[in-house]
């Protein structure tokens, strides 16, 4: 019995081992890709450890003409922090109304709401252009911003979960007299913490590795964001890979930090709301 | 659910609007904040989409830039660069739809049709006799290149041809005498095997086996894709069974050259300069590379032929939009880029491939820069130029003649099945 236990756990981790193995491996490539001289990214066999190890990538990518990488850094966080906290505003406010308020319409406009969920980015994509051209918005930030406003998924995400706050709570908030707005800030958002903060991180994560629609709406190299800088490094003949494994490995570290801060309260939300990430 | 009587009352709903309000007021603020830059009085900007510079002659694009803006103070430039790739045909064809074409856009001769037949670039010979740009000083051939109906379509900025690159080292290492320009195709095997029997993972030779390659190698051996009035394919004509068939020997019957696993992703450039392929066939593009990085002695000569020679040549065009409203500064604009003599000699500095412009003295100096000696093999192989078959589905014609012939690279068909299936397929699906 005690055997057959131990045979198992064994199995069972390395089955585990194995598994993390093959995520690894490409993540070590990436950092000793980085670390190696143009010459040596493709040597065959091969060369995992790099013989002559340098950080000249990551001196580099600070020095490239076509996009400064600071510059480029500060403009993904801006676009990143932007895009994770008004659509969670937006969204919490819309799922609050859809959760605890009776309107007319309200099946109607919640099942649209839905709907949009169904139609795939890129067909939204030349209408959305067109739209933000004719307010003469291209080639800025609100324009990145303005599409992600009304985010069909986190209304959903939380109308789910606003659902099952008691309405008892709210009710006797009304009685002492709170406003919308206090039972909105007060009783609903702090109940809803977990949903919160795993749509935040979506909606950091979505933005910080947002490639197509910033490359379309951003054409001032000055305003580009890490991703657009470093996919746009290459010329036909000419490959700057470990330079752009070097600004990737860069560009992982807040994600990361995004990450350890809410992974507390990111799988209670998961677990919560029912819904696989 | 809220109770009926709970829910907003009159009160509540205008702290709903104000609130509202306030947020549509805070947004309509911050807007400008990000919005871009406004225009100064009296001067036109014009907007420059490119890729060829790439990270690499970043800075000479913005050289040439700023030397036209000296010279022409009411026109400003606003450089839209990205790297090559799809980034760059995304982003531009999705402005172009979406109505924000830019003024002036950069597109290589393979692109250079499809974007003139759906109309996205103007003809431009009015404008050439309206700012009395002469069309003589463009090297001969290149206008036809970019003409379409009887209308020239595009300013050609540069262009490349590729030729033969070959190891000096291997072919002393292996005794085996230096490419000449009349070699043949059995020329060049000869000297693949002696290379190859070097040692391992030395290679004799690299010629892509995909549909660009194909198209010109058949040309060599007195093949085509289609009959010269263009009404019917001819894709797998015997003379083309024997070319492919050719192609896929130099890896599965002689070796000289590896397979994909072999290769196992390394670029072919890469590979050159590791000492580990005595021939490649590349442009011009390349030289600035190898010089810098190629510790061995290399040469470069024209590429072998069979019945007759044929080779590849490469363009990079400036097209003006259909829409922008500047249409005689964008083109002062791209006739500066190619012609200026400072232009020109910023690009041959740089070796960003070769000027369009005719004049010798340029050529001259381009010549005389070595290495790679006998450099006039560059501009030899121009006479040999071969256009990709000209129909409107060449997209949809690429795509079928390249799957099959894929398939037979990898070893899943002969070259004749893999013809046969390209030729069906492509009656079945093209009108022509």
């Amino acid at each position: 019995m005690r055997a057959d236990r131990i045979a198992s756990r064994t199995l069972f981790y390395l089955f585990l081992t194995a598994i993390a193995i093959a995520a690894l491996l490409p993540f070590l490539w990436m950092v000793s890709t980085s670390l190696k001289a143009r010459e040596a990214i493709f040597a065959i066999p091969i060369r995992w450890i790099p013989r002559e190890p340098s950080l000249e990538a990551y001196k580099a990518i600070f020095t490239l003409t076509n996009i400064n990488f600071i510059r480029a850094f500060i403009n993904s966080m801006q676009v990143a922090v932007l895009l994770t906290f008004l659509p969670l505003i937006t969204s919490a406010m819309a799922a609050f109304a859809f959760a605890k308020f009776n309107f007319k319409g309200k099946q109607v406009l919640f099942s649209a709401f839905l709907l949009t969920m169904m139609i795939p980015g890129t067909i939204t994509m030349i209408p959305n252009f067109i739209t933000l051209k004719t307010m003469r918005l291209l080639n800025t930030y609100t324009a990145l911003v303005l599409p992600s406003l009304c985010n069909s998924m986190g209304i959903f995400l939380m109308r789910q979960n606003f659902v099952k706050i008691h309405d008892e709570y709210l009710e006797a908030a009304v009685m002492d007299g709170a406003s919308l707005y206090r039972i909105f800030w007060t009783i609903i958002l702090p109940l809803a913490k977990p949903v919160l903060f795993t749509m935040g991180l979506f909606n950091f994560m979505g933005a910080w590795n947002n490639f197509l629609w910033p490359l379309i709406i951003l054409t001032d190299r000055k305003k580009w964001t890490l991703q657009l800088g470093l996919s746009n490094l290459g010329s036909n003949f000419y490959n700057y890979q470990h330079y752009q494994m070097a600004g990737a490995l860069i560009s992982i570290v807040p994600i990361i930090i995004v990450y350890l801060i809410s992974q507390r309260y990111v799988e209670q939300g998961l677990s919560t709301g029912g819904i696989k990430g | 659910m809220f109770r009926q009587e709970l829910n907003p009352k009159e009160e509540d709903m205008g702290k709903v609007r104000k609130v509202g309000l306030t947020l549509l007021l805070v947004l309509v603020m911050v807007a400008p904040i990000f919005a871009a830059g406004q225009a100064e009085p009296g001067v036109v900007t014009i907007r420059y989409a490119n890729f060829s510079a790439g990270e690499h002659n970043a800075e000479t694009l913005q050289k040439m830039v700023n030397l036209f803006m000296a010279k022409n103070p009411g026109i400003k430039v606003e450089l839209e660069s990205m790297g090559y790739g799809d980034n760059y045909w995304t982003s531009l064809i999705t402005r172009i739809a979406g109505g924000d074409a830019p003024d002036a856009f950069e597109l290589n001769m393979e692109q250079f049709l499809a974007f003139t037949l759906r109309g996205s670039n103007r003809p431009l010979d009015e404008l050439f006799t309206k700012t009395g740009v002469s069309k003589g000083i463009f090297g001969e051939g290149l206008l036809d290149a970019v003409s379409f109906n009887g209308k020239v379509m595009a300013v050609p900025q540069s262009f490349s041809t590729v030729v033969l690159i070959y190891n000096k080292a291997l072919f002393d290492q292996a005794k085996t005498p230096y490419p000449t320009a009349d070699w043949t195709w059995d020329d060049a095997l000869e000297a693949a095997k002696d290379i190859t029997a070097l040692g391992d993972d030395i290679w004799g030779t690299y010629n892509p086996i995909q549909f660009w390659e194909f198209y010109k190698v058949v040309q060599q051996n007195g093949g085509s894709l289609m009959t010269a009035d263009g009404k019917q394919f001819t894709i797998n004509s015997p003379q083309n069974i024997e070319t492919l068939q050719y192609m896929l020997d130099r890896v599965w019957k002689y070796h000289v050259m590896p397979t994909r696993e072999q290769q196992a992703n390394r670029p072919e450039g890469d590979m050159f300069v590791d000492g580990k392929l005595g021939m490649w066939l590349n442009g011009v593009w390349a030289f600035t590379d190898l010089k810098d990085r190629v510790k061995f002695n290399w040469g470069i000569e024209m590429e072998p032929g069979k019945l007759s020679k044929a080779t590849h040549f490469f363009g990079n065009v400036g097209c003006i939009s259909t829409t922008t409203k500047h249409p005689e500064e964008t083109f002062k604009f791209l006739a500066f880029m190619a012609s200026d003599p400072d232009v020109v000699q910023l690009r041959l500095d740089a070796q960003w491939e070769l000027p369009t412009v005719s004049d010798p003295t340029v050529m001259e100096r381009y010549l005389a820069d070595t290495p790679p000696d006998n450099k006039i093999a560059v501009l030899n192989s121009l006479q040999y130029a071969v256009k990709p078959p000209a129909l409107l589905q060449f997209s949809e014609l690429t795509n079928i003649v390249n799957t099959k012939i894929e398939l037979a690279r990898d070893g899943e068909l002969t070259a004749k099945e893999a013809l046969d299936l390209a030729q069906a397929e492509a009656s079945e699906k093209i009108k022509l």
